[in-house]
């Protein structure tokens, strides 16, 4: 009975061994270091942060996420762990109304930057002179400070400005739209030579005689906080309290109707019901869409509506988050084409929601916040670029047009001056504003040298200028050489420069199954065309082979055979 | 306990595989088949179960090296398969069944043979496919899945010369059995658990006090 039991441990001992050999040849997401003998000339704090990210490499513990009163900069790899990456943006400086020299603000609401660079910010207050709008450069040095608007000849003075927005088509340029959440208004005016504004229209609150889908008390419960207006003048107002979708208006401003209602998910045993058995009072009664609440909202630069919104439906968004299956129904921002359909890509390593690592505490019992990220604002920048404000943890995260997490950073904390309750952000080319709520402030931050070789690359790659950005991604990868996306550029460079199996040994250092996929069934075409002619050949020859064989021995039978018959 | 009895033992499956109710009930009833060789079909079953995990390519790969423990893995496959003999073994007593454990356990390691085939097939099959054609291999590893359950549960009946429904019935009361097992495992733990603690704290005490 010992034999078999020896023969057993003998066999356990092997699998184990094997077991680790294949754990060391496993593909693991942080390949290896791209030499770096460059950085010490080209940024000598980058070379640093190079450093701290090769000890990361080293040990996957380092790699975990740890929050600390740094500022944090991070990307999340496909397994969902936190990366340390490079600070995408530096602070440039806190703001405050003082510091503007327009004497202390009471309390900040909105800020939108417009086509030429202007900054523009609304801020409430009990006074009259709280309530204003001022105009500022990127530089936040301020150009106009506007309390009211002129009316024919008579002056109006603002009494809660909240959302604003400023067109910057060919059509439309230059116009200012704001949202009043006192008087329920929102204000279209035009800057004038004197610098002082005056009304062109007023958009009113929609009544019930405007159109049938108006319920009972929508007046009431009506008040507008943000506007976007598109290119063919069309208004879209997201308002607090309500649930029906986005407010929108055609451009003499009469009430249109509602943009990107939350949408009803029927299961089949509800189908069958409504088919075969309700009665038509009952039929009625079912609901055809179901509340949402949007809370801001942008305009990119094709013309589609970014829509960040408050869920309800935190399994939904956990779910697909641990899938990394984004959908519509566990979104917490929509890109909403004029149909209200959501078109937003989700291809990224995580669906894009914010923060998707220590959403509960007893994975990380250090974290000081937890739940999913509270998205507050979007902001669209360049090259189908955005990025979202997380109330929850400070973070601020930066996605490309695919979904991609570029980068996510939270600046300093709190206790090193940075901020507490961010409520609105905008950005510039090079520069990105947020809002405090806590310290009544502009947050100005400058993108780095590092960020600036992203979307310089981004940029060069929406163009169709492959190899141009390929040479940008080996320059990021100086900077960060466990940047994800740096070795899924390279691959697509490599891709469609026909180069298959380097592009293949590139997607899988970033851990790309899709591409990597793309990229295997051309190599595959390339070994079939290789080995087809051969293998069928051979499979020929073989055959021919045998029949000839065969044949020899029948012959050789034969003869035999015959010789025998001749004895 | 010579090489060939272990070979032969090796062999039956073939048998097992053709005639899954005449191989059983030779196996059970005149003593074909081999203890050795089917904890060797156990071992070769574990060992393809990691194979799959770990050997899978790059695009059907889904473990994540940070995490993957082949000892956890080890215990994922052999912890039920030992829970279910037991489980069935006692529920089975109770039934006149026919079935001795160790021809609970042998039946149950010769049924794993196609799936040990399909899991082993499956590793070169991940390399050659892309993600479009997924389907392949689900259907491989579909295969292996369903001959597996279908082997085990015909092993099982002809093992206690069960009939069908009676067979269907142990199988649910066996499931309730595992079920029941880890329950007293818990219980045991916790109850270990306690009593080291307070032997622990009793130990402490005296060794403060002496």
């Amino acid at each position: 009975m010992r034999k078999p039991l020896l023969c057993v441990m003998l066999i356990a001992c092997l699998l184990l061994s094997l077991g680790s050999v294949a754990y060391a040849d496993e593909p693991t997401s942080t390949p290896q270091v791209i030499s770096s003998e460059g950085d010490t000339s080209k940024a000598g704090d980058t070379s640093e942060k190079t450093e701290v990210d090769l000890s990361a490499v080293i040990s996957n513990e380092d790699s975990v996420y740890k929050p600390t009163s740094a500022f944090t900069s991070f990307t999340y790899d496909c397994w969902g762990d936190t990366v340390q990456c490079p600070d995408p943006y530096s602070l440039v400086r806190k703001v405050d109304g003082i510091a503007m020299g327009i004497g202390s603000i009471k309390k900040v609401i909105d800020i939108y930057t417009d086509s030429e660079g202007f900054v523009y910010l609304t801020t409430n207050g009990d006074e009259a002179k709280d309530n204003s709008i001022v105009k500022m450069d990127a530089q936040l040095n301020v150009k106009a400070h506007w309390l009211g608007f002129y009316d024919g000849g008579k002056f109006v003075p603002f009494t809660k400005p909240c959302g604003i927005f400023v067109t910057g088509e060919e059509t439309n340029k230059g116009e200012i739209y704001v949202a009043d959440s006192s008087t329920k208004d929102v204000y279209h005016l035009k800057a004038q030579k004197d610098n002082t504004l005056k009304l062109v229209n007023t958009i009113a609150a929609p009544a019930r005689a405007d159109s049938p889908i108006i319920s009972d008390g929508f007046i009431e419960r009506y008040i507008p906080s943000r506007v976007v207006v598109d290119h063919t003048n069309r208004v879209y107002v997201v308002a607090t309290n309500v649930n029906e979708g986005i407010v929108t208006f055609n451009k003499e401003g009469k009430f249109d109707g509602f943009l990107a209602a939350g949408k009803v998910t029927i299961d089949a045993f509800t189908k069958f019901m409504k088919k075969y058995v309700y009665t038509d009072a009952q039929k009625k009664r079912t609901a055809t869409s179901v509340p949402i609440n949007y809370n801001n909202i942008d305009l990119d630069k094709e013309g589609f509506i970014f829509a960040t919104l408050f869920t309800t439906d935190v399994s939904t968004v956990l779910s697909e988050i641990k899938h990394n299956d984004g959908t519509e129904a566990g979104a917490l921002v929509r890109r909403l084409n004029m149909m209200g359909t959501d078109i937003l890509k989700r291809d990224g390593y995580a669906p894009p929601v914010g923060d998707t690592d220590i959403l509960n505490a007893m994975e990380n019992p250090d974290a000081t916040y937890n739940g999913l990220s509270q998205i507050t604002d979007v902001s669209c920048g360049n090259y189908g670029t955005y990025a979202l404000l997380d109330n929850n943890r400070n973070h601020i995260f930066v996605y490309n047009n695919e979904g991609y997490l570029l980068y996510a950073f939270s600046g300093p904390d709190i206790t090193a001056g940075g901020m507490k309750t961010p409520i609105a952000i905008a950005q510039n080319d090079n520069y990105l504003y947020v809002l405090d709520n806590n310290s009544s402030a502009i947050f100005l931050y400058e993108r780095t040298e590092f960020a600036n070789a992203v979307i310089d690359a981004i940029r060069l790659e929406k163009a169709g200028k492959y190899s141009d950005a390929s040479t940008i991604w080996k320059k990021v990868l100086d900077y960060d050489s466990t940047y994800d996306l740096a070795y899924l550029g390279l691959g697509k460079t490599a891709y469609w420069n026909g180069d298959y199996e380097e592009s293949m040994r590139l997607f899988e250092l970033c851990n790309n199954k899709t591409w990597y996929s793309k990229a295997w069934e051309e190599t595959r075409k390339e070994v079939l065309a290789r080995w087809f002619m051969p293998i069928v050949f051979t499979i020929i020859g073989l055959l021919v082979l045998s029949f000839v064989l065969k044949i020899m021995k029948k012959n050789k039978l034969k003869k035999q055979k015959e010789a025998t018959e001749l004895e | 306990m010579n090489k060939k009895k272990i070979l032969d033992g090796l062999k039956y499956s073939g048998t097992i595989i053709s005639h899954p109710i005449q191989g059983v009930y030779e196996m059970r009833f005149e003593g074909q088949g081999d203890m050795t060789a089917c904890i060797i079909l156990m071992v070769l079953f574990v060992f393809s179960v990691i194979l799959k995990q770990v050997y899978t390519g790059f695009i059907f790969n889904t473990i994540n090296p940070r995490e993957y423990s082949v000892i956890r893995e080890m215990a994922n496959v052999l912890f039920p398969f030992f829970l279910w003999c037991i489980a069935n073994w006692s529920v089975t007593a109770l039934m006149d069944g026919e079935g001795r454990f160790k021809d609970i356990y042998m039946s149950l390691c010769y049924a794993t043979v196609p799936f040990i085939i399909t899991n082993i097939l499956y590793v070169p099959m991940s390399y050659w496919f892309t993600a479009g054609e997924s389907g392949f291999l689900g259907i491989v590893n579909g295969i292996g899945e369903v001959f597996f359950l279908l082997y085990a549960f015909i092993g099982n009946l002809t093992v206690h010369q069960f009939s069908l429904s009676k067979a269907v019935f142990t199988v649910i009361l066996t499931l309730f059995g595992m079920v029941f097992i880890m329950f007293l495992m818990v219980l045991f733990a916790s109850m270990f658990d306690s009593l080291y603690s307070y032997l622990s704290g009793i130990v402490t005490e005296i060794q403060l006090r002496v």
